[in-house]
């Protein structure tokens, strides 16, 4: 199968910089790939994720994404790690946010929002306002407006950084709910090993200076992950070591 | 022998005593009264019966100041001979005229203005281009407060509604100027950020999407303060000849009757009251997503 996401020789400097952040980055993103990036702070790994989603411009390489063209959804979608709700907007208006200029009727739009919504099992917050939600219920309504838009390629930017350790791990075991029921291609940024080995197929490891990929590990544990195995402790102590 | 008590206090001892005590039981009264009432402005009705007896002790300093002459005789009018005031101000019939005037312009100058200044807010956050075209324009003509315009409105206009309505549109003009200017450049870029990642950014979707949204509490605080200034300029300018309500307290004066010039002052405050009630009302609408 072709991938749906190829990065090729990608580097990114910020304006009057002396050095880029990160450079010759390469990565190819099959479907419904899971793919964890994890990094120190400052090696670039939200950027990377902002090149990918078209929001900055690199400084060198090229960004392909390998989607067909299809009238009712958009290639990719962002989540962001501050949720980044519209206040303004009503929690379903929020999740039909993305689906504004495609071409659907009213009620499916409605209705794709409705789904969404279901699938982060947030369904009946539909008419709350976003002040009236909970850190984990915002991370959720920011998935739901992900996924309305039916993308192949989901990227997360550190979405469950902010809420606490056991919505933290709930937020995850729905995740892979959803994306065993939606299968997009997911390339999720962390800054928590543990994590990414719970989740992913692959980590990649971002380090160095400039940082480049590092560590390009396959996760061959199988699923569903126990986060407590004494495996996927070993494996993420083993990439903790690449850092 | 100065005479002495059963303490053996003298007489000036104990007149300082008692009056002690008294100041202590004042100040407990004081005291037992300011808790009853941070008590009753805890709950709405507490907090209305306060605000009327704001109101009852108002009128009762006014009416002291009245009897006691202070100032020129005469120039403090008497607050119980008002509601007469009013009634023979309305059956003269120049009453309704001045209202109907004076709200003629307010209507007019403060659509012209909060339109206007809206429209070149948002236009100046948004086009770099014409905000460095008009910046040193605007420097130039802020500083001109809206009555200097009035000599201008009359030689334009003349005497009439429209030189009114000018007048007084200048003022909120740039209220409601600087207001949406700031708000729309207030914007947190995160939003456009986010608008960009779901392909909602051509510059239509953007205004209508997060610049207006985002920056609707800045642009409705400018439009209620332009309500407010908007009255300022409407007296300012029928003061100045404009014919409404600042034309009639102009005239009264003149002839010193300072009840019916604070007649028309309350007329003023109650115009005042009830448009900003209305927009308060019109504003909890639109900010209902704002926690109150």
């Amino acid at each position: 199968m072709a991938p749906v996401l190829r990065i090729e020789n990608l580097g990114y400097a910020y304006a009057n910089a002396q050095a880029p952040i990160f450079q010759g980055i390469n990565l190819s993103v099959e479907p419904s790939e899971f793919i964890a990036i994890v990094g120190q702070s400052g090696v670039g790994k939200s950027t990377l994720l902002r090149c990918v989603a078209n929001l900055v411009a690199p400084s060198e390489g090229r960004v392909t994404l390998a989607v067909k063209p299809d009238r009712a959804s958009r290639p990719c979608a962002f989540v962001f790690q501050d949720t980044r709700l519209m206040p303004w907007r009503r929690v379903q208006s929020n999740v039909a946010y993305g689906l504004k200029g495609l071409p659907l009727q009213r009620s499916e739009r409605e209705a794709r929002s409705r789904d969404a919504l279901g699938l982060a099992l947030v369904a009946e917050l539909a008419q709350r306002w976003p002040y009236q939600l909970s850190g984990g219920q915002s991370q959720r309504v920011g998935i739901a407006r992900a996924l309305a838009v039916h993308p192949k390629l989901l990227l997360m930017d550190e979405p469950f950084s902010a809420v606490d350790a056991m919505t933290r791990q709930k937020l995850q075991d729905e995740l892979l709910n959803i994306w065993h029921r939606a299968a997009p291609a997911v390339l999720f940024v962390t800054h928590d090993i543990e994590e990414a080995v719970y989740l992913a197929d692959r980590v990649i490891v971002l380090s160095g200076s400039p940082a480049h990929v590092s560590v390009d590990h396959y996760v061959s544990l199988p699923r569903p992950r126990d986060r407590n195995a004494s495996a996927l402790q070993e494996t993420a102590r083993l990439i903790a070591g690449a850092l | 022998m100065p005479r002495r008590d059963s303490q053996g206090l003298g007489a000036e001892q104990v007149l300082a005593l008692r009056h002690d005590v008294r100041f202590q039981e004042v100040l407990s009264v004081v005291y037992l009264l300011s808790k009853q009432a941070s008590r009753m402005a805890a709950r709405r009705s507490g907090r209305a019966l306060l605000g009327l007896l704001g109101l009852v002790g108002f009128i009762a300093v006014w009416k002291l100041a009245q009897d006691s002459a202070l100032g020129q005789r005469g120039t403090i009018p008497d607050p119980f001979a008002i509601p007469h005031a009013i009634f023979v101000e309305w059956r003269s019939g120049r009453m309704p005229s001045a209202i109907e005037s004076s709200l003629v312009h307010y209507a007019w100058g403060l659509l012209m203005g909060t339109g206007l200044g809206f429209a070149f807010g948002i236009a100046t956050a948004l086009s770099a281009t014409l905000d460095g075209l008009l910046g040193w324009v605007i420097r130039v003509l802020r500083p001109i407060p809206p009555l200097a315009w009035v000599i201008f409105a009359i030689a334009w206009f003349k005497i009439s509604h429209e030189g009114a309505a000018f007048v007084i549109s200048i003022g909120v003009f740039w209220v409601n100027y600087f207001a949406t200017y700031s708000a729309a450049r207030g914007v947190d870029p995160k939003y456009y950020e986010l608008a960009r990642a779901f392909q909602q950014d051509g510059p239509i979707k953007r205004l209508l999407g997060v610049t207006l949204p985002a920056s609707a509490p800045g642009i409705l605080a400018g439009i209620r303060t332009g309500i407010g200034s908007a009255l300022m300029a409407l007296i300012a300018a029928e003061l100045i000849g404009m014919p409404g309500i600042g034309q009639e307290m102009n005239v009264a004066a003149g002839i010193g009757e300072y009840t019916t010039v604070a007649v028309y002052m309350l007329v003023i405050s109650l115009i005042y009251t009830v448009c900003d009630a209305a927009f308060v009302l019109l504003e909890k609408r639109v900010m209902q997503w704002r926690p109150s």
